[in-house]
């Protein structure tokens, strides 16, 4: 394989790789995704 | 309160809170399918079930109580009789606010033109009353304290006086909802149930999940970059730590009102707005609905031996009857609850 695209394979797994971490960060971390959610509107008055 | 308990527990739905500034607003993403559920004003959501094109029930109440008229401080108005001749601002045309004040001109003997109702936003309406916009109006709480701490408002009458056991917003939920996702209604309503008995019945010797005295470590989640329902409340020494001081600090944060606001709210008097008896009562809907109906509300579809309307098909029941859901409290320590006196 020739050196530029050996650098090109390395340059697209090191870029699948930051988007495949940051979707595992967003969607495994920071939003619980096993729960059910729902949203209930209100006005600020009883 | 709902809202505040789920995003502080592990499991369950997560049930996220929408502040809206109208009911306009609200009642488009309702009838658009972007909004399954609501607090919509009574005979607003009769309306909704009747003439709306998505079908919606009202599933539970919210509170009772928690409206009053509200004059200026230094007025000549001490009794609805000499509100004749004068402007009243009421919530929204669909109320039961309206409806109040529909009832008080029969009793005093009003004719039609004797009151000139203005539709006009409940946020606003401390505003318009200094501003002489009206000379009175009729909301629901934490609006009418506003006037009266900032003042020059006086409460003229309280729903507990005139109408006992007022019914001003319900809870609803698209019939879409309640087909697909029924358990979903449920936790809802056996969460707002629960929080209600715990607001009014206690027990006052525990701390709701998220809230704090002083004194008490705990990490910093009070930041304004915490999404609301998420946060840590440190409770100021001397503002007390009953459950209906607990909720005015929760409640703080999602009518982005100052907590001491809802304190007088929840306190001043305590009878002021309840949070129990809250299932759906016949008899109830039964006189907003024969108001509604005399006021025109159902105009555009109007009730007839041909084409009936009534409890059942506006109300569902079902969901009031499950058990009692538990909430996150925690013990409060005698030292606790000494340093926050």
């Amino acid at each position: 394989m020739k050196l530029s695209t050996r650098i090109l394979c390395a340059f697209a797994l090191f870029l699948g790789g930051v988007t495949l971490l940051h979707g595992g960060l967003n969607h495994g971390w920071f939003q619980d995704r096993t729960r059910a959610r729902l949203t209930v509107a209100h006005l600020p008055v009883t | 309160m709902t809202s505040w308990v789920s995003e502080h527990s592990d499991s369950g739905t997560l049930f996220e809170s929408k502040r809206y500034t109208n009911f306009p607003s609200m009642v488009e993403d309702l009838q658009a399918g972007n909004l399954h559920a609501g607090f919509v004003l009574a005979p607003l959501a009769m309306v909704l079930a009747r003439e709306g094109t998505k079908p919606v029930k009202i599933v539970h109440l919210g509170h009772r109580d928690g409206t009053c008229i509200v004059v200026g401080k230094d007025s000549p108005y001490h009794t609805f009789a000499d509100l004749r001749g004068k402007r009243v601002a009421i919530p929204h045309r669909y109320s039961n606010q309206r409806i109040l004040i529909e009832r008080m001109k029969e009793q005093a003997g009003f004719g039609d033109g004797d009151i000139t109702l203005i539709d006009f936003p409940p946020p606003e309406m401390p505003a318009g009353l200094k501003a002489g916009q009206f000379e009175a109006y009729i909301v629901g709480e934490p609006h009418a304290a506003r006037a009266e701490l900032g003042d020059f408002g006086r409460i003229l009458y309280y729903t507990k006086d005139v109408w006992p056991n007022f019914i001003s917003c319900v809870l609803v939920v698209t019939q879409e909802l309640i087909d697909t996702q029924p358990e979903l209604v449920q936790e809802l309503v056996s969460g707002i149930t629960a929080s209600g008995e715990w607001m009014d019945r206690g027990p006052s010797d525990r701390l709701m999940t998220g809230l704090y005295v002083p004194g008490e470590a705990h990490a910093s989640l009070t930041g304004s970059e915490t999404p609301l329902a998420q946060r840590l409340i440190d409770i100021p020494a001397g503002f007390g730590t009953s459950p209906r001081m607990q909720a005015a600090q929760i409640g703080g944060l999602f009518y982005g009102q100052p907590p001491e606001l809802l304190k007088y709210v929840l306190s001043k008097p305590p009878d002021r707005v309840k949070y129990t008896s809250l299932d759906l009562n016949r008899e109830d809907f039964a006189e907003i609905q024969r108001y509604a109906e005399r006021l025109g509300f159902f105009s555009k579809r109007p009730v007839t031996e041909a084409d009936p309307f009534g409890f059942d098909d506006y109300c569902d029941g079902r969901f009031e009857k499950a058990t009692h859901r538990s909430l996150p409290l925690r013990p409060l320590s005698a030292e606790a609850l000494e340093a926050s006196k």
